[in-house]
């Protein structure tokens, strides 16, 4: 039931990505295009200090009604501490089959003018769906424009019993209950 | 408009001493599970309604009432709960849809469209009764009147992600969205936002929270942890620097009870905000409230109900609070003062301790070593630290200086128990007695005190406190001679009115009313008002007599601390409320109990190893429980609580369930329950229910009274009347109805009777008339003439015709006589006798006359009237001429077997026969009476036929 509740959501998700796409795909002109990202996620744990990776980003930002979209394929994160480890990643924690990607989409809630050049601490609100649960988010977020080119970099947590990943007590010590994130993205224009 | 910010400036002073307000995590199951709280809110009845993924649940301290979606396989998680003023409950979810609670279920609002089934994120209800429903992402949605108004980005709101809203009482409405605040306003169906309002300017638009303040007022809370005020003229005051490195994240939920700011964040647990003082000290990490809150809500009682990330239920009342001191773990407080500047004094088996702003502060080493007794903070800013065995030590702040004196100074003994003091003097209770210091002379080497003794003749004496009262009376409380005082430099001694038994006085304080209160260990508490003593023993609700510490604040309360616990007494009410186990409170029978009033109106407790603040602005409690009735059935089915209900006669069983909310002690809570009409008295009871079966017709007033213990006096009453109709049988309408039909069918009855007996009664004249005519017309001369003649006739022709006939004519009389008296005879009887009559006739009449009896006659079976054949063929020879050349023919014969008819032809005598008329008419009574078919008599065609109706079966011809 809770599995099928979460596909839905999942897909809801992913037609609105779909969405964001096409409806702005006539003016794309105000449209930036992830061109180079790379996402970084840690589990500072008692017994072991886990980090993966992935560079495999996609994502769009229109800069008319300041919404964005960012999604990652969960079997592109690499780096873990053994092979094993990251299939167990795959399987048991964040099961890839059920739900392949992580998203996060919504807006920027401050105003401000990203064709000037300069550096901006904003927030963004948003859905981070991990695991297939969706949360309500307020993410900061760095943006450095330099010349058309936006990078977004930030840094959040994402705490496993919100997203439901639950943990066998056996591995408690090896894997932390909030696992920081940090992201780093290049945006274009189309 | 300008904006202006007002920085309230942080005053650490103020602020707390690092005290633990008691919390208590509640934890409600629900079908073997425990409940996942998602939200919580409390409604004006006092309930606290809790939303979860599967329908709302009610708490009223006792118990837990489920109220599921209407349709239960529904699985939507409840995202918003608002009461309206109709004491029904709005829930909004995250998949969009807006219930409303009825008949114990969530139904779904009618006329409530969210096309993109976005998720509802805050309600509110304005004066005008609309329901305004705050959307993420579809902005607002206003419910009037069965029409939907939307507001959004098109027209006017700052952003669609409506995060808050709240109605003011000018009918405005406060919307909270990611982008900033506005005000907007349904009026005379147009839906605007106010242009001005858009220019409050928060240094952070995202607001998380609004939040009602006093007055017109209104908190804001955003999203980045700044907290704003904005009154009337929509100037926002910053009421929380942002440079107080607080940063407690989003602000998540803000209430405001009793004066009192408290704001939930997302990360840091709950915050309270008092006097424009952040008490940072509820916070997560010295005390159990959880970091991640998101929602707080406050019940009448001002504890504060709190839903944290984990789904977890908690309740927090500031109202005792605890202090935290690893000094003492060693060992019980022996003496507790709070100086002018807020730093609260104690000491115990190992030294004195300083502590303030939730720290120890460093005392020099003389007096941190210093084992206090009594400690007393002068009003020039000394602090005197009373010993045992060791005199007296006064320790300047400002100078940093300690002196000690003792018995070489003057001091009556080096026990010192009790210091008190006034501008002039300070006052010392010893062992021996009590000795007073001038305080200008203080630090002067040739320091001396004198004697009360010597200057007031107060006796020597071992002394416990001394006080000094508002009016500047010393009191002395003694071990011995009980309660003395010094008015106006006199000495004054209560012993007489005490009496003996009261010579041990331990504790004194005044209250806010300027009476005088002390505690006798072996009496309990006196209170000396107006030159009057007045006893406060266990029968008042004490729970102990003893060594108790009593202290009053500057309210109505005065705490008396026992081993059991503290006892809040109401001076005004008397009522009395015990803290214990709820506030956690341990007792011990022997150890030391202490308590101090602070600069701020505070009392602090020390009671064995426990140091209690007691927060009287907190106390909501002396209201005592709000009784409710919770639901009330008629024969087991609920009904509709309208006032001044009326049920049938049958609607007799009647079931109230109440319950006096009561969230501090629920299980403490006593009712008084009475139903006016049919109780006499009150009934006191622990049960939350109470059936009245089979109640009488009435008018009843039901009522219910909680108590939070057996020992308050006051309390609030709940009455419901209702009445009870008597029942159709017992209407007035009813009663005259049916005694005029009883009286109808009497009557009706009697007539009949009384027609019946006349009916027998004539049947039987008209018997005995006909018998009579009978016999006469049988032995009338005529007859007797005429049968004699032949028979003379006969014994000259034939002697045997004339034996013959004489047989005839004596079985004729004889049957005459033999049937008389019967009512009905069989035809064949009948027939005979008609025979034997018509042999005397034929003897009489020769050819003349002739009788012609059809066949089937004879064999026909049935019954008649005896005579009436007879009587027949007798008129009609009466009455017709009987001759050889005229013969009567008679004709007997059956009809349709039903009748039996006689027939003779009419040629009627000239001159008639005497008749009485009587012998037709007879018979036709007589059969009118055996309820036969009548008799019918025909003249046709010159034939004169009389039909007899031919009785087939009768019971009465038994008779």
């Amino acid at each position: 039931m809770k599995s099928l509740i979460a596909y839905k959501r999942f897909l809801l998700t992913g037609l609105f990505f779909c969405m964001v796409i096409s409806a702005n795909w006539a003016q794309n002109k105000n449209l930036l295009e992830l061109k180079k990202g790379k996402i970084i996620f840690m589990s500072y744990a008692p017994q072991e200090i886990i980090k993966a990776e992935s560079d495999e980003l996609k994502g769009l930002i229109n800069i008319d009604n300041s919404t964005f979209a960012i999604v990652v394929n969960n079997s592109t994160f690499n780096g873990f501490n053994s092979e094993l480890q990251r299939e167990h990643f795959n399987e048991r924690f964040i099961e890839t089959e059920k739900y392949n990607s992580c998203t996060y989409s919504g807006k920027i809630i401050e105003k401000i003018d990203l064709s000037k050049d300069g550096t901006y601490q904003v927030r963004t609100r948003g859905k981070l769906t991990v695991h297939g649960i969706s949360e309500d988010r307020v993410i900061l977020v760095t943006i450095k424009v330099v010349s058309g080119s936006i990078i977004v970099s930030g840094k959040f947590i994402v705490s496993l019993s919100d997203h439901e990943i639950s943990i066998p007590a056996i591995v408690n010590q090896k894997i932390a209950e909030n696992i920081e994130v940090n992201f780093t993205a290049l945006f274009e224009k189309k | 408009m300008r904006l202006i910010f007002i920085i309230s400036l942080f005053l650490p002073t103020l602020s707390g001493f690092g005290q633990i307000p008691q919390v208590r995590q509640t934890a409600f199951e629900f079908e073997y599970q425990q409940l996942k709280v998602s939200r919580i809110q409390s409604d004006h009845n006092g309930f606290i309604w809790m939303g979860t993924q599967i329908g709302l649940f009610r708490h009223d301290g006792v118990n837990v009432d489920y109220i599921p979606f209407v349709d239960s396989s529904i699985f939507d998680p409840i995202t918003v709960i608002h009461p309206t003023p109709e004491n029904e409950i709005l829930v909004g979810t995250k998949h969009g849809n807006l219930y409303i609670t009825q008949k114990g279920k969530l139904h779904l609002v009618k006329f409530f469209l969210n096309p993109n089934k976005a998720s509802i994120q805050s309600l509110t209800i304005d004066v005008q009764k609309q329901i305004w429903v705050g959307t993420a992402g579809a902005g607002v949605f206003v419910l009037a009147n069965e029409t939907q108004y939307s507001l959004s980005i098109k027209n006017g709101l700052p952003d669609d992600n409506v995060n808050a809203l709240l109605a003011d009482k000018r009918g405005m409405v406060w919307i909270g969205t990611d982008a900033g605040i506005c005000l907007a306003q349904l009026n005379n169906n147009k839906l605007t936002v106010l242009p001005s309002s858009r220019s409050i300017k928060l240094k952070d638009h995202f607001v998380t929270v609004l939040e009602k303040g006093e007055g017109n007022s209104v908190f804001i809370g955003t999203q980045s942890g700044e907290l704003y005020v904005c009154s009337d003229n929509f100037i926002s005051n910053f009421i929380v620097p942002r440079n107080t490195k607080l940063n407690f994240g989003s602000v998540v939920d803000l209430t405001f009870i009793n004066k009192k700011l408290w704001i939930a964040t997302e990360t840091k647990g709950l915050m309270c905000l008092e006097d424009g003082h952040l008490e940072e000290s509820v916070n997560h990490s010295n005390s159990a409230v959880p970091d991640k809150i998101v929602q707080i809500t406050t019940d009448r009682e001002g504890s504060i109900w709190i839903v944290d990330k984990t789904e977890n239920v908690f309740m927090v009342n500031d109202l005792f609070s605890f202090v935290h001191a690893p000094q003492l773990k060693e060992a019980p407080i022996q003496a507790i003062a709070s100086d002018l500047i807020g730093g609260l004094w104690y000491s115990n088996a190992f030294g004195t301790y300083l502590f303030k702003r939730g720290k120890n502060i460093p005392l020099p080493s003389q007096l941190a070593k210093t084992k206090a007794i009594c400690i007393y903070p002068d009003s020039t800013g000394n602090i005197w630290l009373g010993t045992f065995g060791s005199g007296v030590l006064c320790y300047n702040p400002h100078r940093g200086t300690i002196l000690t004196y003792n018995e070489n100074n003057g001091l009556a003994n080096n026990n010192v128990i009790s210091i008190s003091g006034n501008g002039e003097n300070v006052w010392l209770a010893t062992f021996a007695g009590i000795s007073i210091g001038k305080l200008k002379n203080v630090s002067q080497s040739n320091f001396k005190f004198t004697s009360a003794y010597q200057e007031y003749g107060l006796p020597e004496n071992y002394y416990y406190q001394v006080f000094i009262d508002s009016k500047g009376n010393v009191w002395f409380g003694s071990d011995g001679q009980g309660l003395s005082v010094i008015k106006n430099g006199k000495l004054e001694f209560f012993s007489q009115q005490l009496g003996k038994d009261a010579r041990i006085i331990n504790s004194i304080c005044e209250d806010a009313k300027g009476n005088i209160w002390f505690n006798s260990p072996e009496q309990g508490l006196f209170c000396y008002q107006k030159n009057q003593f007045k006893k406060f023993g266990t029968k008042d609700g004490i729970r102990e007599i003893g060594y108790n510490s009593i202290c009053a604040d500057s309210k109505q309360n005065l705490l008396i601390v026992n081993s059991r616990g503290i006892d809040m007494f109401n001076i005004q009410s008397n009522n009395i409320l015990y803290h214990d186990k709820e506030i956690g409170f341990v007792g011990k029978a022997k150890e030391s109990r202490v308590s101090a009033i602070d600069v701020f109106g505070r009392i602090w407790v020390g009671a064995g190893k426990q140091l209690i603040l007691y927060n009287p602005e907190s106390n909501l409690l002396w209201q005592g429980p709000e009784p409710t009735i919770k639901s009330a059935s008629v024969f087991l089915s609920p009904f509709e609580m309208l006032p001044g209900k009326v049920f049938s006669s049958e609607e007799n069983y009647i079931t109230f369930d109440y319950v006096g909310i009561w969230y501090h002690l629920p299980d403490e809570v006593n009712y008084l329950i009475q139903l006016e009409g049919y109780d006499p008295n009150w009934i006191k009871s622990r049960n939350l229910q109470v059936t009245y079966p089979q109640l009488p017709p009435g008018d009843y007033v039901f009522k219910v009274k909680a108590l939070p213990s057996n020992n308050f006096r006051s309390s609030k009453e709940l009455r419901y009347a209702f009445t009870i109709c008597k029942p159709y049988y017992q209407t007035w309408w009813f009663i005259g109805l049916f005694l005029c039909s009883v009286f109808l069918v009497l009557y009706v009855g009697f007539v009949w009777r009384i027609k019946q007996l006349r009916e027998k009664e004539k049947m039987n004249s008209d018997r005995i008339q006909f018998q009579f005519e009978t016999l006469r017309s049988q032995v009338n001369p005529h007859f007797l003439f005429n049968s004699f003649n032949t028979l003379s006739g006969l014994i000259e022709k034939n002697a045997n015709d004339a034996v013959k006939y004489v047989e005839h004519l004596s079985d004729f009389f004889r049957s005459i006589l033999q049937y008389k008296d019967k009512n009905l005879i069989p035809l064949a009887e009948e027939l005979a006798i008609l025979d034997d009559y018509i042999y005397i006739q034929k003897k009489r009449f020769g050819e003349g006359f002739s009788v012609n009896i059809d066949a089937n006659v004879r064999s026909t079976i049935g019954f008649i009237a005896p005579m009436t054949l007879q009587i027949l063929l007798e008129n009609s020879i009466k009455h017709n001429i009987v001759s050889k050349s005229q013969p009567l023919d008679v004709e007997i014969y059956i009809l349709a077997s039903e009748y039996i008819c006689i027939s003779n032809p009419i040629q009627l005598k000239s001159s008639k026969e005497k008749s009485t008329q009587i012998g037709l008419t007879n018979i036709t009574s007589r059969y009118a009476i055996l309820q036969s078919k009548k008799v019918i008599v025909e003249k046709n065609n010159g034939q004169f036929v009389v039909k007899i109706p031919l009785i087939i079966y009768d019971s009465r011809t038994d008779n």
